[in-house]
């Protein structure tokens, strides 16, 4: 028996050691011990091996890069994830469209921004193409084929009765022009008995006309006249970006370019722009990802040396803490690199995650040393002997907490696992080599003055196991509530402007992004598919290549036909003198206007107007009248050349969203709306007991729902059961096991109902905080338990302390991820934070007490 | 030989577009002389109210597709009607647009109407006429002209500044027979029919 195992011997009889009485523990004890004195024999070497490793991570970490597709979260083997890639090969453009909505207070303002983006950002650099549909020239001039036949019917009606108004107007855009054209305009409708049918074009221009009066801009909305469109429209332009797959987002230069052309664009009042699509929401997720978690490891940093100062008040230890600290997040970082190479939007969070656990095995380490530093000849062994059993079993379960996903089909949260277990490993390591090592080269640091004290009312009270108990039950009732977000949506910055945009088009029923798609081998197959789909409760509509041609085309083209003369004399034809005009002035008019019941308000307009007038104002007013104008014309010469729309003419940016390699994809729109997790559920239950093929977006996010659904139960299983292993392996006695398990079941109920009251559901992000608070619960719960083993007053020793500064330390750290603007990355950290208060709490009030119970008991 | 070929055939084609649409020109121009020249005598003779009525619905008669207004005039509403009173809205509309055409055109007129030019609408042929009025200006007229193949070439649609006569009368007609159906519609053609 070497001179360890005397030592170790010593250490049994202690009544303040930690040391457990089981073989193997102490064998480990053993171990742990030999290779501190290993250490600190050899510390200069030890030291030289870090500094080598050290700079060996910095140099690793600088080639980790951050994916951003959340696609990639689940396993590809999954058939939800085999469908989505399958149809994402045949329809590539969905994937890496970047879509600008334009909102506008009319259809006017929304085109003319539209026209001028598109013109803008087309040939600009990474752009490959822009398709915006409500200026192609192909909807140009087919656009009015795809209303209905009534409706077309109407718009023709009021064109061909406005034709020489339109005449006139383009012959003569002034002031005065548009004055005397109404004026000719009313004088033929009083004729005819028909000034009703004068109303709209009188309502728009007392509009004009008042907003002039008050020295406000209103432009004359020339479609909300003549094509019957009315109140805000969206406008949609899609760009498809050159890829560029050696940066880390591959349509960034396109992204760039948009961004470019929207900067220095001369946006009109009342229109808003916005860039959304996949590639922009990446984008903007990655910015709200990164952008604040320098502040969130900063923030943990500077809480973590607070909190050790407290702990251990002296400062070469906290500064010894913050060294070991910092080894294990650059050796994590530098394994991270190594190891996956590329981190996701999850796994990002690995190093404000490291700081809160990585102190953890430091400050156990030091507690002891403190403690075994007045008493012992040799306190590094002595310490490492007493605690690294302890840490040993606390690293193996927090490790087995993160390492829980690995086995399940949720491989992105796996990633963060694997980092994170290979990060705690290297802080237990780092605290029984590492600190031994700079101790032994600098003894001073082993001495400290008095250790800190854990807050009066955390122990010894005799009321807080019953209202830790109580409050624990009444978790578990609530907890049945909570619920799992598989929206990915629902991580992202809500603020972020690609987030908004999205949601303004998924607030459009028919413009909604969350489709679902089934791809057909032929065209026929294509066309059943939509009509089955059509006959389903709760589908808006579905569409393939054949629906995208207009329906009763005959007919429509029968009414164009008629019109077309009509048509041809407003957008090219020379205005008639039908009547003796008289009017000039604004004035002029008025008269004539007071005497119809149409004409009312804009006369009282005109009225105003004149009051006010000036020419600066009617210079305004005059811009105003007619800055939308060349939009109607241009859309009346368009459709001169309607004509037959057929597969073969519709624009290639159109039908390559519906037949693509042979593949025709049959697209489904939902009615109600699907961002709403219990409507998407009930679409997507329909639609697969009908289409097994069913895939797209919805289809995706319910298949993770699932998944992830399913890999939380699995992961918080293993947690479980390794924490209760480890446990028993600890304690040998299952009320033991159950006096560190109970706590930490209890802390999860708090946890969940915790989230049921902010309305924090479980998401990707956060369903890592359930494994982990078992892992990390646990740990606490083994310090604990293994000294009330050995002492009575459990709270007079220095793991309580340990334990609850440790915990403080993780709780500050975590609890700093919710600065995050990315919604999973915050919840991760506030849940967390929460739920490892409550095991604190928890593990304190019961812990101690059951542990002691057990002894009794056997 | 190929290549020759298809270049003749695109000669060919090329060559004969023009000669087609002169073809429809004439015939075009044929029927709106005919139209002007016979309503023109209608309207101007010096015989009673009545003979001249006849006169203009019998020129209207020759030079009008009426199955092609009706087409359009109830497109809609066609379901409505019963035999009886599709019979009667048949029976009605050379009168009614005959007094339409007296209304818009046979007031003020001091000479025949002149013929100026004709140019192209999609299938059919749009011929300008210029009504001379009272007040020394003349009002531009288009008849819009259709190829009837067997029946030859007639008018279906006229306009005045742009607007649609035929719209515009199926408007109404619309408004009326949502109002008061088909009855109301035949009572109104009634009263507003030569």
């Amino acid at each position: 028996m070497d001179r360890l195992s005397r030592e170790l011997k010593l250490l049994n009889r202690n009544q303040s050691g930690d040391l457990a009485d089981g073989t193997q523990l102490s064998s480990m004890a053993s171990i742990i011990g030999r290779l501190v004195g290993f250490v600190e024999n050899r510390a200069t070497i030890v030291v030289s091996v870090y500094g080598i490793a050290l700079l060996a991570s910095i140099y690793a970490a600088t080639g980790l890069s951050v994916d951003t597709d959340s696609s990639k979260m689940l396993s590809p083997d999954l058939g939800f994830q085999a469908k989505a890639l399958a149809l994402r090969e045949a329809f590539p453009d969905q994937k890496t469209a970047i879509v600008i909505v334009v909102r506008a207070a009319n259809a006017d303002a929304a085109d003319s921004v539209t026209a001028k983006l598109a013109m803008a950002v087309s040939g600009k650099e990474g752009i490959a193409s822009v398709f915006a549909p409500s200026v192609d020239p192909f909807f140009l001039t087919n656009g009015a084929l795809y209303l209905e036949t009534d409706e077309l019917d109407q718009q023709l009606s009021r064109i061909s009765g406005s034709s020489n108004l339109i005449a006139g107007l383009r012959s003569d855009q002034s002031l005065q022009g548009f004055v005397a054209t109404l004026d000719q305009a009313l004088s033929l409708a009083e004729g005819a008995g028909e000034t009703a049918d004068l109303a709209p074009v009188f309502a728009e221009a007392e509009a004009v006309f008042r907003a002039a009066a008050a020295g406000e801009r209103r432009p004359f909305g020339w479609s909300t006249v003549f094509a019957g469109t009315s109140g805000p429209v969206l406008r949609t332009l899609t760009v498809q970006p050159v890829l560029d797959f050696t940066a880390l987002n591959p349509a960034k230069p396109a992204l760039a370019s948009i961004r470019g052309v929207l900067a220095e664009f001369d946006m009109p009042p009342g229109v808003e722009v916005g860039i959304t699509g996949d590639p922009v929401l990446r984008q903007e997720e990655l910015r709200s990802v990164t952008a604040k978690i320098g502040w969130s490891l900063g923030l943990s940093l500077v809480f973590v040396a607070i909190v050790l100062w407290l702990a251990l008040r002296t400062m070469g230890r906290v500064l010894l803490g913050l060294a070991a600290l910092s080894t294990t997040l650059i050796l994590t970082t530098g394994i991270a690199a190594v190891g996956v190479g590329s981190l996701n939007l999850i796994s990002i969070a690995f190093i404000v995650l490291m700081v809160g656990l990585g102190i953890d095995f430091a400050i156990h380490f030091l507690a002891h040393l403190d403690e075994k530093a007045t008493r012992d000849e040799k306190p590094l062994i002595a310490a490492a002997q007493s605690i690294g059993p302890a840490l040993a079993l606390t690293a193996g379960s927090t490790s087995l907490a993160f390492l829980a996903f690995t086995v399940t089909d949720f491989v992105g949260m796996a990633q963060l696992g694997l980092i994170g277990g290979a990060g705690v490993l290297i802080a237990f390591a780092v605290s029984i080599t590492f600190i031994p090592a700079i101790v032994a080269l600098r003894p001073g640091l082993a001495l400290g003055a008095p250790r800190g004290r854990i807050p009066g009312g955390m122990a010894g009270r005799r009321a807080m196991p019953w209202i830790m108990v109580a409050l624990g039950l009444g978790a578990t009732v609530m907890a049945s509530e909570s619920r799992f977000d598989s929206d990915p949506m629902g991580l992202r910055d809500p603020n972020a402007p690609s987030v908004q945009t999205y949601n303004w088009l998924a607030e459009d029923p028919d413009r909604s992004p969350l489709r679902a798609s089934v791809v057909a081998e032929t065209a026929e197959e294509a066309d059943e598919l939509a009509t089955a789909a059509k006959e389903i409760e709760g589908v808006r509509g579905a569409s393939w290549l054949g629906s995208l041609l207009p329906d009763d085309q005959d007919t429509k083209l029968e009414l164009v036909d008629l019109a077309w003369p009509s048509l041809e004399h407003a957008a090219t034809g020379t205005p008639e003198a039908l009547t003796e005009t008289t009017a000039e002035t604004p004035d002029d008019l008025t008269a004539r206007l007071e005497a119809v019941p149409e004409g009312q308000g804009l006369a009282e307009a005109l009225r105003l107007y004149q009051a006010a007038q000036d020419a600066g104002r009617d210079e305004v007013l005059n811009e105003d009248l007619f800055t939308y104008f060349p939009l109607l014309t241009d859309r009346l010469t368009a459709m001169l050349e309607m004509d037959y729309v057929e597969v073969e003419t519709l624009p290639d940016a159109l039908s390559r969203q519906f037949v693509s390699g042979g593949k025709y994809r049959v697209d489904i729109l939902p009615e109600a709306d699907i961002r709403l997790p219990e409507n998407r559920a009930v679409f997507i239950e329909k639609l697969t007991t009908h289409f097994p093929g069913l895939t797209g977006g919805p289809a995706q996010i319910e298949g993770a729902r699932i998944a992830v659904s399913h890999a939380m139960l699995q992961a918080v299983a293993i947690a479980l059961l390794g924490a209760g292993v480890l446990s028993f392996a600890t304690l040998r006695s299952v009320t033991g096991t159950l006096s560190i398990l109970i706590p930490v079941a209890l802390a999860g109920a708090v946890c969940m109902a915790a989230g049921v009251l902010l309305n924090l559901p479980f998401n990707y992000a956060n369903v890592i905080v359930l494994p982990l608070m078992i892992g990390i619960g646990v740990d606490s719960g083994i310090h604990l338990a293994m000294r009330a083993r050995k002492a009575d007053q459990v709270f007079s020793t220095s793991t309580p302390m340990a334990t609850f500064y440790s915990a403080l330390t993780t709780i500050a750290a975590f609890g700093t991820l919710g600065l995050s603007d990315h919604q999973g990355t915050a919840s991760m950290g506030i849940l967390l934070a929460i739920g490892l208060s409550a095991t604190v709490m928890m593990t304190f009030a019961l812990t101690p007490g059951l542990a002691r119970f057990a002894i009794k008991r056997s | 030989m190929i290549r020759c070929s298809a270049f003749a055939l695109l000669l060919m084609i090329g060559l004969s577009a023009p000669t087609v649409f002169a073809a429809e020109e004439e015939a075009s121009l044929a029927r709106a002389n005919q139209l002007v020249d016979e309503t023109y005598a209608a309207m101007t003779a010096e015989t009673t109210e009545a003979e001249r009525n006849d006169a203009l619905r019998a020129a209207l008669e020759t030079g009008f597709a009426f199955d092609f207004w009706e087409k359009f005039l109830i497109r809609k509403h066609k379901e409505s009607f019963s035999e009886e009173q599709l019979a009667e809205f048949r029976a009605l509309l050379p009168g009614f647009l005959a007094k339409l055409y007296s209304d818009q055109f046979g007031n003020g007129l001091e000479a025949k109407p002149e013929i100026k030019e004709t140019r192209k609408a999609r299938k059919d042929i749009l011929v300008r006429a210029a009504i001379p009025r009272a007040n020394g200006k003349t009002l531009p007229v288009d008849w819009r002209v259709h190829d009837f193949d067997d029946r030859g070439h007639l008018v279906v649609d006229f306009m005045v500044g742009g607007t649609s006569f035929l719209i515009l009368k199926r408007d109404e007609f619309s408004g009326l027979l949502d109002r008061e159906g088909p009855d109301g519609l035949l009572a109104f053609m009634q009263a507003n029919a030569i």
